[in-house]
């Protein structure tokens, strides 16, 4: 498609919406977001991509495989789950540190918001997967 | 000694890496295991003097269901038939695949020695079903070995099949057998037998257990699984098929004996069953002609013996079970590994056109001897002893010890003309007319290994109080416990059951002299009479009506399917709907509606409107978008921001990807008729209506307490002030793990749809 109106819009848009889903996704534990709307937002700004341009340059701006993002995601997904039987707690428990840097007041994290990457990472795996195949057919 | 289960469970995991450095040597390497682990358990056993050593790993406590084990004298003499015998077979197994043979192979028969050292070892009964389960599974791999072969797969599914459902008998019983006596282990509950024996499930409680170990150790109407199993390679027939696997339901009849020997009920159900099989198996081992299905046959028989010392259940009786398995074990294994033997040196197991060997397989000769004159009861070996404690068994039982001791005579001259013919035609008779055999030299351990069976045979028979602390008291009294710990002797005195032995040896004699003119004797009912008969026929007839089933619901128009769905749905709740008059369950209120929720509805109405009507496809996608936006709109009005964001960025990917798929279909026109049409729209509206009444419904009537509160109150302590997303990832995490599984799996099934309908195109050439 060669729509100039687009791809000056894509210019513009892409990084925003990259940007702004790793925020929706970091800030999902306080205020509206999560790993699944951070996902679908970046699948979002590669999918804009390839409609302004074309699908083997939006593959080579991603640079990984779909899947690897969507086996990463599982991964990292199931490894919070299973690492608190390591440690002898029960499976899926959320373990916080409390983190104290001078001049920020204290913050908690925890294995919520890596589950959560890990959501993120599969949805953007499998939006990518299903809709660049389709877009190649 | 649960480390020790854990280890052979990860030498079967590891059996890749362990054959890669091991190649040829691999059986040998795992014999030695076994062998060291032998060592363990009879150090254990003497340690703490067969009182009954324990072990736990913690599994599920809210079920109280743990991986107990215990070892007491019957599980320690299995524990040393499966680690004995299972490490003599890894050093056969070596010489008989002569280096082809498969790692795989290894590890499911190290997989399947581990079941079934947990099957033997379990307290819990649960724990026990599971291990038997296993080696019902892995049994299924071994058989199917050779699975190019036809007859190997129908073999292994055959036996899979019946020890399965005999199995889920198993698992009912066992569950009645919680029930009713309180406790999940063995201990327990014979600590509450009076409970038990007084319950009434008592009788269905027995006959699920019984189908259980009636269809895993083959006993009539169920043995027709065992001869078909010998298409398995020799090592799994040797092993499983002789010395354990079957034995696992006579093992569980001898655990439950103290719990329900002395019933009369046990003895009415288990005794003539495996006087039947005895019998009828003997007769049956008699009329074959290849050698492994002698072996198969004859261990049915062997089988039935023990079943009906079980049943019979006096102190002579179960002491011949003991000592019968033992000896049976040492005899037929060795047995088993000679023909396999035979079969790999000159290829061919017809003992019709088999002789003379003896020359060229020396050490294979004398296994081959020793073991068959234990099997036939000839003094001294082993085999001597027990068939002389059979018949104490049978004629000191209260209930018709005339007919089972002529069962049991009856069955020993067909075995010892049968012994005869495999101890003595192979090897030392004359070569056939007409018959030329080839031997090939196989490596030392394929004939080498079975002398050891079959000479412990002989060292047994003739010292029998040598294993004093070990066998047979110990094991006796934990199947029946008695006053004075029984003991072994070679000589009996002159008693009747020396003089039925040695005229069952006589009758043995004078049947292998005439076998030829028995051997026209046809006594087998129709084919369909037989168990195997109506075992193909019912599976036959179950996957015939698979297909007609799948034919007629599944005939691959998703309009059809989507119309059955819904079509049931809508009629099963509205035939429940209409016939308690709950329509009056719902009132539609309209007061306090906005402006803004009426524009919303009356957009989504129009944009649904629009989809049906439109003739452009792209029109109709844009009004699918149309309709998400607005649900989305919904989810702001009613203040739920997640779901909004969520719902936006969806809607905006579908658009896209209808979008795409689209673009390659045609253009719409219309195949379905007017009729079909209006069919199509009253199932539509009558499916919405019925969603919007179970909505309202649900909206209305508050029948328990909402989970939101509990959400409320907790999230912070979860650290998160979104509780939407606290419950997404921390509360119900495992759900959101169990979706981004799922969708996973749907991306990656798209994925390969797509991708092999376009390799398909592209092999095609246009037309």
């Amino acid at each position: 498609m060669n729509s100039i109106i687009l791809i000056t819009a894509t210019r513009f848009l892409k990084p925003l919406l990259l940007l702004f889903s790793i925020f929706i996704l970091l800030s999902g534990h306080n205020e509206p977001g999560g790993g699944f709307v951070g996902g679908l937002l970046a699948a979002s700004a590669f999918m804009l991509h390839a409609l302004a341009y074309d699908v083997p340059s939006t593959r080579r701006l991603l640079r990984v495989d779909p899947r690897l993002l969507i086996g990463s995601g599982l991964t990292l997904a199931a490894g919070t789950a299973v690492f608190p039987l390591l440690t002898g707690q029960s499976f899926m428990t959320g373990i916080w540190v409390k983190i104290r840097i001078s001049g920020i007041p204290a913050f908690d994290l925890g294995t919520p918001v890596i589950f959560d990457t890990g959501v993120y990472l599969l949805v953007m795996g499998i939006s990518l997967l299903i809709l660049l195949t389709l877009k190649e057919a | 000694m649960v480390n020790t289960l854990i280890l052979l469970f990860g030498i079967a995991a590891f059996i890749p890496l362990i054959n890669r450095v091991a190649g040829k040597q691999t059986g040998r390497v795992i014999s030695l295991v076994s062998l060291g682990l032998l060592a363990y358990y009879i150090r254990l056993f003497v340690l703490t003097d067969g009182a009954g050593s324990t072990d736990s790993l913690q599994w599920m406590s809210t079920l109280g269901i743990h991986v107990d084990l215990r070892m007491d004298g019957l599980a320690f003499f299995f524990v040393v038939l499966i680690l004995g015998v299972g490490s003599l077979i890894f050093s056969y197994a070596d010489g008989y695949f002569d280096g082809h043979g498969p790692p795989s192979f290894y590890g499911i028969l190290t997989l399947f020695m581990a079941a079934m050292l947990g099957l033997v070892l379990s307290d819990n009964v649960f724990i026990m079903f599971f291990f038997w389960e296993l080696t019902s599974f892995t049994s299924y791999l071994l058989i199917g070995h050779y699975h190019e072969k036809e007859a190997s797969r129908k073999a292994a599914l055959q036996a899979f099949l019946i020890t399965g459902a005999g199995g889920l008998c198993l698992l009912a019983g066992v569950i009645l057998l919680v029930d009713a006596g309180g406790g999940v282990s063995f201990t327990a509950l014979a600590a509450n037998k009076v409970a038990l024996v007084e319950s009434p499930l008592l009788t269905p409680m027995l006959v699920l257990i019984l189908l259980g170990a009636f269809t895993k150790s083959a006993q009539f109407p169920f043995h027709f699984w065992l001869p078909g199993a010998m298409a398995a390679p020799a090592p799994v027939s040797a092993f499983l098929h002789s010395a354990t696997m079957v034995k696992a339901g006579i093992y569980l009849m001898a655990r439950v004996h103290p719990l329900f020997g002395d019933q009369a009920i046990w003895t009415a159900l288990v005794a003539p069953v495996g006087s039947a099989t005895m019998v009828v198996c003997a007769w049956l081992a008699f009329r074959q002609t290849y050698l492994k299905k002698y072996l198969a046959y004859t261990t049915l028989s062997a089988l039935g013996a023990v079943t009906l010392m079980l049943g019979l259940g006096n102190d002579k009786a179960v002491l011949a079970a003991v000592a019968f398995l033992a000896a049976h074990a040492l005899y037929k294994s060795s047995l088993f590994m000679v023909a396999g033997a035979i079969q790999h040196c000159t290829g061919e197991s017809d003992v019709e056109k088999l002789g003379g060997l003896a020359s060229r397989m020396p050490l294979a000769a004398a296994a081959c001897t020793l073991a068959a004159a234990s099997m036939a009861g000839i003094p001294p070996f082993v085999g001597f002893i027990a068939k002389e404690l059979l018949y104490e068994g049978t004629l000191n039982t209260a209930f018709g010890p005339v007919i089972y001791t002529a069962a049991v005579f009856f069955s020993n001259a067909l075995i010892v003309a049968t012994a005869i013919v495999i101890g003595y035609q192979p090897f030392w008779g004359r070569v056939p007319e007409g018959v030329t055999i080839k031997v090939h030299n196989g490596p030392v351990s394929l004939c080498g290994v079975p002398v050891i069976p079959a000479a412990l045979g002989l060292a047994v028979g003739l010292l029998p109080g040598m294993l004093a602390a070990f066998f047979p008291g110990p094991v006796v009294m934990s199947i029946k416990p008695v006053a004075e710990s029984p003991e072994l002797h070679l000589w009996h005195g002159w008693s009747y059951p020396l003089m039925l032995d040695m005229g069952a040896l006589v009758a043995g004699i004078l049947l292998f002299k005439c076998r030829r003119y028995i051997h026209g004797f046809r006594l087998a009912p129709r084919t369909w009479l037989r168990g195997e008969g109506i075992f193909f026929s019912s599976l036959d007839a179950v996957l015939r009506f698979g297909k007609w089933q799948t034919g007629l619901l599944q005939n691959g128009h998703l309009r059809y399917y989507i119309r059955i769905i819904i079509g049931t749905l809508v009629l099963a709740c509205g035939y429940l709907i209409l016939s308690r008059g709950l329509g009056g369950m719902v009132s539609l209120r309209l007061t306090g509606v906005a402006f803004y929720d009426f524009a919303l509805v009356a957009l989504i109405l129009l944009a649904a409107v629009s989809t049906i009507t439109t003739r452009s496809r792209l029109a109709a996608v844009a009004s699918l978008g149309v309709i998400g936006f607005c649900v989305a709109l919904i989810f702001v009005v009613f203040s739920a921001p997640d779901l909004a964001m969520t719902q936006f960025a969806i809607e905006t990917l579908m658009v896209l990807l209808l979008v795409l798929v689209l673009y390659h279909l045609p253009v719409f026109s219309t195949f379905t008729r007017f009729r079909t049409r209006v069919w199509d729209l009253v199932i539509a509206v009558s499916a919405g209506g019925l969603m919007a009444f179970l909505t309202l419904v649900a909206t209305q009537y508050q029948y328990a307490r909402p989970i939101s509160e509990y959400f409320r109150q907790n999230s912070l302590a979860a650290h998160g002030k979104n509780i939407v997303n606290v419950i997404l990832v921390d509360f119900r995490g495992f759900d959101t793990l169990g979706e981004i599984t799922v969708l996973a799996v749907a991306a990656l099934g798209v994925f390969a749809l797509l991708k092999f309908t376009k390799g398909q195109n592209e092999k095609d050439p246009a037309p």
